[in-house]
């Protein structure tokens, strides 16, 4: 079972979530938390998992050697503006790059050279038996998505162990990064908050994933008992799976770089979450509707 | 030479964006009323790297003197590599007065880079 983690709406408690809810399924499946957030991944706060195993993971950029002709086929096919052609010069800019290869493919002089350079990292390790991925941009660095798909490959790909059980923690918004974290997952978890950004970015993630095709539910964090999403949920027909409280006691145990679990009020919370989705799994692969 | 504006007429206002600008005047610098055409920067609508592409596009016009607002890090580059003299001109001069500003040399050269992004608003 594949569990994808996302809110639009950043700061709703996405991490928190995932994190206690990897915990939780780790109890009683063989589990892997996945943080595809890797522009801030910070799950790993939380896991504290001890990190086994890292791998860079490169970007191709063009460096155009002393064949070229000036022809201007390579900057004229790059979408991205990564190359000018100026002069009697082509000027290359790694960091508008997005690795596609265009420009080699175009150029007839077999000029163009492509170089590797470190985007980003993937980072495994394990907290007890829970196995833990993450991503990490580099700084500075704008392109997510092929350290994303670096993490997928790794820790989804087919040659590696097989798991019952994957959390992904996804990044907000709802761009190419929010897509590819999420695609193919048995079921999307919704975090949200009781504030109007909250259901105003949620509206936009539950868009995202209708178009996407994929079961959904929503979990209302820093719950303070109002109606807001509670309405908007019943009006568009998604069930509110699961509801944390607007605690003190959560925020300093947050704070503290601890998960929820410790308390058994939150562990109780989670377990409930996890032996849901557990049935509503079941009850969809014997064809039974929600 | 090249200017960059929000204006097809020598009346309208520099347009302090380079990358981002929605025309070029581009005329001969010797006569600029009779010879000032308008082209529209292709760079406009690009999801990055405007300023990059626009610096190529002048540099396709053969363009060798820019009046503009200020220029971004990578089209500084570019528009170096090119050869092209870059001036730099308040918003609140019109195409024709910064192109008057220029030949008094008035207007300071652009020899540093801007802000990245600036023009996108």
């Amino acid at each position: 079972m594949r569990i994808g983690v996302l809110s639009g709406k950043g700061g709703t408690g996405k991490t928190t979530v995932a994190v206690n809810l990897a915990l939780s399924f780790a109890q009683t499946h063989k589990t892997q938390y996945l943080d595809y957030d890797v522009e801030e991944p910070n799950g790993f706060l939380f896991l504290r998992p001890e990190v086994k195993e890292q791998v860079v993971v490169p970007l191709l950029y063009p460096e155009i050697s002393d064949k070229c002709t000036l022809c201007g086929e390579c900057s004229k096919a790059c979408q991205y503006h990564a190359l000018a052609q100026v002069g009697k010069k082509v000027l290359v800019f790694p960091e508008l790059c997005h690795g596609c290869g265009t420009c080699s493919i175009v150029c007839r002089h077999g000029a163009v050279l492509e170089r590797e350079r470190p985007l980003g990292m993937v980072e495994l390790g394990y907290h007890g038996n829970l196995r833990c991925v993450q991503g990490i941009l580099r700084e500075g660095e704008a392109l997510a998505v092929p350290v994303i798909q670096a993490v997928r490959s790794r820790a989804e790909g087919r040659s590696t162990e097989s798991f019952e059980v994957t959390v992904a923690d996804c990044p907000p918004g709802s761009s190419c990064s929010v897509i590819h974290s999420v695609e193919a997952s048995d079921l999307a978890l919704l975090v949200t908050e009781p504030t109007a950004f909250g259901l105003h970015d949620l509206k936009i993630a539950v868009r995202l994933v209708r178009e996407l095709g994929l079961r959904h539910g929503v979990v209302l964090n820093k719950d303070d008992g109002g109606r807001l999403i509670r309405d908007y949920c019943m009006a568009e027909d998604i069930p509110l799976v699961a509801s944390i409280p607007f605690d003190i006691d959560i925020a300093k145990t947050y704070s503290r770089g601890l998960p929820l679990l410790a308390d058994s009020r939150w562990a109780a919370l989670f377990t409930d979450l996890r032996d849901k989705l557990v049935r509503e799994t079941q009850k969809s692969h014997a064809g039974v509707k929600p | 030479m090249a200017v960059s504006t929000g204006k097809r007429d020598l009346s309208g206002l520099v347009d302090d964006r380079f990358g981002r600008c929605p025309y070029f005047m581009l005329c001969d610098s010797d006569d600029v009323e009779g010879t000032a055409e308008w082209k529209d920067n292709p760079a406009l609508a690009s999801t990055g790297g405007a300023g990059i592409a626009a610096g190529e596009f002048l540099d396709r016009e053969k363009v060798k003197v820019l009046i503009t607002g200020s220029l971004g890090p990578n089209a500084l580059r570019v528009v170096q590599a090119s050869g092209v003299s870059a001036f730099s001109a308040p918003e609140s001069m019109t195409v024709l007065e910064s192109t008057r500003a220029w030949a008094k040399g008035s207007l300071s050269p652009i020899t540093v880079a801007g802000q990245a992004h600036a023009g996108e608003r």
